[in-house]
C-alpha cells in the first residue's frame, strides 16, 4: 500500500497508521470481542455471550461500522464482517477458549446420547414422543452458524471433532467392551450414529452442511476408528477367549477393513503378549494356548500372515528359550484332557505332512535376530486383493502352514519334537501295566501323517515291542504253569503246587528306545529266582535270544503282612498293599528273612552304596512298615509293630505312599539322554575354546550351528540345552564359566 | 493303598508251623518290636528287560551292514524275529539277510575270516538245544 502512495511523508504515514488503529479499536467486532471476554464472562454463560456476539454481527451495518477496512476479508460484506468478528475474537482468546466449546459440545452430545438410550429402552412403547430439542440449544447452534464457526474450516471444527470422537469412543466402549460373543455390534454403533449423532449434527450445522460436508461418512469412519481403538485396548482378552470371541473377531475384521488400522492392532497385541506372557510366572502351556489363539485370530484378521509373523515373534523367541516347550506341545498333541486345541489339530482331516519346516534362524547368523517391525506401509486399498491386508510377499519365515507346523517351526526341527515324543512314549509304555497300546497306536498313526513315517520308525518299534511283550509273556506264563502242573502230577503230590510269583515283562528292542537307566544291583534271591525262571523260558522260546533285566525299571505289586503275636495267643495281622520299584521290593523282601537289618548289611546284600539304600529305605520307614531302631551305633532297621503301623491314620501314610522314590515311574532319564546326545559336540566346543580363548553361550551356540552341519553329526539343540551341557562340563571340571558368562577351558 | 485289619482268631489263617513259632515267642519275653515279623507276597512283578542276540559283546555290530545285531539289516522292517542273526561254523555272526545277500553274490566264504561259510550255532545255542532234545 505504501508503494501506491509514494508522495506520502513519513509523518503522514504515521498519522494514517494511527487512524487505522483507532478504526480497528472502535470497530464493532473489536468492541464485541472485548465485551465477549470481559470481566462478567463468568456470570454470563457461553451461549448467552455467543448470543450477544451474534446480535452485534447481525446489527452491524455499513452505517454503524467502517466497511472500507473490513472488506479486505472478502468481497461479500457479510462474510467480511463475520471474518472480522472471528479474527477479533481469536485475537482476544486464550488457550481454554476452544476447549470450552469442546466441553459444551460434549455436554450437549451426552444429553442426546441419554435421550437416545432412553428411547432405545422404551422402543416400542411410544414413538411419538418427538422430544423437542432444547430451544436454547437450537438458538446457540443457529448463532454459531451465523458466526460461521462450525462450518467446514471454521474455528470450532477441531473442538467439534474432538467432542464427537470422545463421545463416540465412550459410547462404543460401553456397548462393545468385553462383549465378545454378540454379533452385529458395529450395527448398534451405526444406529447410534444415525439416530443420535446425525440429528444432533443436523441441528448444529444445518441440513445442507450436513450433506455437503459429508458428515455421514466422516462419522462412520470415526465410529469404525473408535471401534478398533476399543478392541485394541482389550485385544489380549479377545485372543485369550477365542474361539468364544469368534463373533467379535469376525466383526473386527470387517471394521478393520474400513480403517486400515492393522498396524496399530498388531502393535497393541504384540505389546500385550509380551507383557502378559513373557515372564516366568506364566506357564508354558498357557503361553502355547494363547499363541495358538493368536494364530487363529490373526488368520481371520489378516490371511496373509504378515501381521502374525510380526506380532508373535517375541512370543516365539520366548518359547524357544523355555525348556519344557516341546514337552508341553507334545503333551497337548497326544493327551485329550490337557490337549484341547492341539489335540484337535493333530486329528484334523486335512492334515498335511510337515515338510517345509525349516529352522527359522538358520539363515541369519548374526547374534540378535533382527526383529521385524512395523515399518512397512499397507498397500493402497485399491490394489488390495480381497481378504488380505498385506501384499503377499511369498513364503514368510514362520508363516504359512497350519498351527502344528507353526509350533514346530519355533525350533525349526521336527526331529526335536519326534525325539521328545519318543521320550514321553518310553515313559508311557514302561508305566503301562496292561500292555494295551490302542491309544498309542492311534496317536502314532496321526503323528506319522504329520512327521513322516521314517521319523516315527523308532516309536513304531517301541509300540510293537509292547504288543510283542504281551504275547510272549502270556506264552511264557502258560508254559510255566503247565510245567508246574506236570511236575505236581509226576511227584504225585496231593497238595497244590506252591503259588509262583507272577512275573511279566516289557521286553524292549533297546536300539530303538531312548537311553534307559541301567545301573544294576543284586536282587533278593527269591526275586532273582523268579526273574531267572522267566528269562530261561524266554531263551528257550526265542533261542538264541536272551533277556537282560533292567533292574531299575519296572513295577512290583506287593502285599505286606505285619504279623504280631498277641498275649492272648492270637495273631494280629496288618496288611498293606504297595506298588513299588524293583529295588524297593528287594529291600523289603530281605525283612521277611530277618526282622532286623543294619544299613551296612543291606548295602552288602544289594551291592548299592549305603547312602542310596538309606534314601530308598526312607520309603518303607515313611510308610511305617519299617522303623529305625534307636540307640544303635549303626543305622538299623526293623519290622514295625502293628501298633506303630497303625499310628497316625492311614491318610497320613497314604500321603507318604505317593512320594515313592523320586525316579521311579520316570523310566527314561531325560538328562542322561540329553547328555548322551550332546557329548558329540564336546570336541567341537573344546576346539573352539582352544582357538578362541573364551566365548559366551550364544557364540558357542551360533558357531556350533554354523560348523556342525555334517550328515552324521548335525547341531540341532536349543541354547537352553547347550547351556545345561556346558554347566555339566563345568561340573566335570573340563570347562569353567566366569562371572561374565564367558566359558573357557580349565587349565591343567 | 488299601488297608485291612485282620484280627485273626487263630489257626484258620496261620499255618501250623507258624503257630508253634508264635507260641514259642510268647514265652520268650523280648521287647514287643522284635516279636513282629513280615510276610511278603508278590502279587505281580512287572519287569523291564532288553533282549540281545547273545552274539558277542554289546557294541559288536554285524560285519556286513555295520549295524548292531539288535538293530535291523538293510531292507528289514522290524528287529528281532524279522531280522534274525545267524552264526557260521566259524563262530561269526551276521544278520541272516546280510549273509544271504553276501552268499547270493557268488561268494562262499565268511566275510570276516574267509573260511568256507557253513551255517552253525552259537555255543550258547548248542548248550540250550542239548538241554531240550
Ligand atoms: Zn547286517
Ligand atoms: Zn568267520
Amino acid at each position: 500500500m505504501a508503494q501506491t502512495l509514494p508522495m506520502v511523508s513519513t509523518e503522514q504515514r504515521a498519522h494514517l497508521g494511527q487512524l487505522r488503529i483507532q478504526a480497528v479499536q472502535t470497530r464493532p467486532s473489536t468492541v464485541a470481542a472485548q465485551e465477549f471476554f470481559s470481566g462478567d464472562r463468568k456470570s454470563k454463560s457461553l451461549p448467552r455471550r455467543i448470543r450477544r456476539l451474534t446480535h452485534v454481527l447481525e446489527s452491524w451495518t455499513a452505517e454503524n461500522g467502517s466497511p472500507e477496512l473490513v472488506c479486505s476479508f472478502s468481497s461479500d460484506p457479510r462474510e467480511s464482517r463475520r471474518q472480522a468478528m472471528t479474527a477479533a475474537v481469536m485475537a482476544c482468546a486464550d488457550a481454554s477458549f476452544l476447549k470450552s466449546f469442546q466441553v459444551l459440545f460434549r455436554r450437549s452430545l451426552y444429553q442426546r446420547q441419554q435421550k437416545y438410550q432412553q428411547q432405545q429402552e422404551e422402543d416400542e412403547e411410544e414413538e411419538n414422543d418427538e422430544s423437542s430439542p432444547d430451544q436454547e440449544e437450537l438458538t446457540l447452534f443457529q448463532d454459531l452458524r451465523t458466526l460461521g464457526w462450525i462450518r467446514k474450516g471454521g474455528m470450532l471444527q477441531q473442538p467439534l471433532g474432538e467432542a464427537l470422537h470422545q463421545t463416540i469412543f465412550k459410547y462404543v466402549k460401553t456397548i462393545i467392551s468385553a462383549e465378545f460373543e454378540e454379533e452385529n455390534m458395529f450395527e448398534r454403533v451405526q444406529g447410534f450414529k444415525e439416530l443420535a449423532l446425525e440429528p444432533w449434527l443436523q441441528d448444529l450445522v444445518g441440513p445442507e452442511a450436513l450433506e455437503q460436508d459429508d458428515w455421514s461418512s466422516r462419522l462412520s469412519y470415526s465410529c469404525a476408528e473408535c471401534f478398533c481403538l476399543v478392541r485394541n485396548e482389550e485385544i489380549f482378552d479377545l485372543v485369550a477367549e477365542y474361539p468364544d470371541s469368534h463373533p467379535a473377531v469376525m466383526e473386527l475384521e470387517r471394521v478393520l477393513d474400513r480403517t486400515r488400522m492393522h498396524p496399530a492392532l498388531g502393535q497393541a497385541l504384540k505389546e500385550s503378549l509380551i507383557r502378559r506372557l513373557n515372564h516366568p510366572g506364566a506357564n508354558t502351556s498357557q503361553i502355547i494356548d494363547v499363541y495358538i489363539n493368536t494364530i487363529k485370530v490373526l488368520r481371520v484378521i489378516d490371511p496373509s500372515d504378515r501381521l502374525l509373523q510380526v506380532v508373535t515373534e517375541p512370543v516365539r523367541a520366548y518359547l524357544r528359550r523355555r525348556h519344557n516347550t516341546v514337552r508341553c506341545i507334545i503333551t497337548s498333541l497326544t493327551d485329550q484332557e490337557v490337549g484341547g486345541d492341539l489335540y484337535e489339530e493333530l486329528r484334523r482331516q486335512d492334515a498335511r505332512p510337515l515338510e517345509h519346516v525349516t529352522a527359522e534362524n538358520e539363515s541369519d547368523d548374526d547374534e540378535d535376530d533382527e526383529p521385524p517391525d512395523f515399518d512397512w506401509q499397507p498397500p493402497p486399498p485399491i490394489t488390495k486383493p480381497k481378504g488380505t491386508f498385506f501384499a503377499s510377499t511369498g513364503v514368510t519365515k514362520g508363516g504359512g502352514g497350519d498351527i502344528l507346523s507353526m509350533l514346530v517351526s519355533i525350533y525349526g526341527s521336527k526331529e526335536l519334537f519326534v525325539n521328545e515324543y519318543r521320550l514321553m512314549l518310553a515313559d508311557k509304555l514302561l508305566a503301562n501295566l496292561d500292555f494295551n497300546t490302542d491309544k498309542e497306536v492311534h496317536t502314532l498313526e496321526l503323528l506319522k501323517l504329520r512327521f513322516g513315517e521314517v521319523s516315527m520308525r523308532n516309536c513304531e518299534i517301541m509300540v510293537k515291542d509292547t504288543d510283542d511283550s504281551k504275547r510272549i509273556v502270556s506264552n511264557i506264563q502258560n508254559t510255566l504253569q503247565s510245567n508246574d502242573r506236570a511236575k505236581a502230577i509226576a511227584d504225585l503230590a496231593s497238595e497244590e503246587p506252591p503259588m509262583r510269583d507272577p512275573v511279566d515283562a516289557e521286553i524292549v528292542s533297546h536300539i530303538f528306545w531312548p537311553a534307559l537307566k541301567n545301573e544294576q544291583f543284586k536282587h533278593h534271591p527269591r526275586l532273582q529266582a523268579d526273574l531267572d525262571e522267566f528269562g530261561a523260558e524266554y531263551a528257550r522260546l526265542k533261542n538264541p535270544r536272551r533277556l537282560v533285566w533292567l533292574n531299575q525299571l519296572g513295577t512290583v505289586q506287593l502285599e505286606l503282612d505285619v504279623l504280631e503275636p498277641q498275649p492272648d495267643g492270637t495273631m494280629a495281622i496288618e496288611t498293606r498293599d504297595f506298588s513299588v520299584a524293583p529295588l524297593l521290593a528287594t529291600l523289603i523282601a530281605h525283612f521277611e528273612d530277618k526282622a532286623e537289618w543294619t544299613l551296612e548289611d543291606l548295602s552288602n546284600e544289594t551291592g548299592i552304596p549305603e547312602q542310596q539304600v538309606q534314601k530308598r529305605m526312607a520309603y518303607w520307614v515313611n510308610n511305617r512298615v519299617i522303623k529305625l531302631v534307636s540307640g544303635r551305633d549303626q543305622v538299623t532297621y526293623e519290622v514295625a509293630t502293628t501298633e506303630h503301623l497303625l499310628q497316625i491314620g492311614n491318610d497320613q501314610s497314604a500321603a507318604f505312599a505317593s512320594i515313592d522314590d523320586d525316579d521311579h515311574g520316570q523310566g527314561v532319564s531325560l538328562a542322561a539322554q540329553e547328555e548322551e546326545d550332546l557329548e558329540v559336540y564336546e570336541s567341537y566346543i573344546c576346539g573352539m575354546l582352544t582357538n578362541l580363548g573364551q566365548l559366551p553361550l550364544e557364540r558357542i551356540h551360533n558357531m556350533l550351528k554354523m560348523f556342525v552341519t555334517g550328515s552324521d553329526v548335525k547341531y540341532n539343540k536349543t541354547p537352553q540345552q547347550l547351556g545345561m551341557f556346558l554347566k555339566h562340563l563345568c561340573k566335570q571340571e573340563k570347562l569353567e564359566c566366569g562371572p561374565d558368562g564367558m566359558y573357557k577351558l580349565v587349565k591343567k | 493303598m488299601e488297608s485291612r485289619k485282620r484280627q485273626s482268631d487263630t489257626a484258620v489263617i496261620v499255618p501250623q508251623q507258624q503257630r508253634q513259632q508264635q507260641q514259642a515267642m510268647q514265652f520268650s519275653n523280648t521287647t514287643p518290636s522284635t516279636r513282629s515279623r513280615l510276610r511278603v507276597r508278590i502279587k505281580r512283578f512287572h519287569g523291564v528287560a532288553k533282549w540281545t542276540w547273545n552274539a558277542g559283546s554289546e557294541d559288536e555290530v554285524c560285519g556286513i551292514c555295520q549295524s548292531p545285531f539288535e538293530g535291523v539289516a538293510p531292507g528289514a522292517k522290524y528287529p528281532g524275529d524279522e531280522c534274525p542273526v545267524v552264526f557260521g561254523k566259524c563262530g561269526h555272526a551276521f544278520h541272516l539277510q546280510c549273509v544271504a545277500t553276501w552268499l547270493n553274490s557268488q561268494r562262499t566264504t565268511c566275510p570276516y575270516c574267509r573260511q568256507e561259510w557253513e551255517f552253525g550255532q552259537s555255543s550258547d545255542q548248542r548248550r540250550v538245544s542239548e538241554q531240550n532234545p
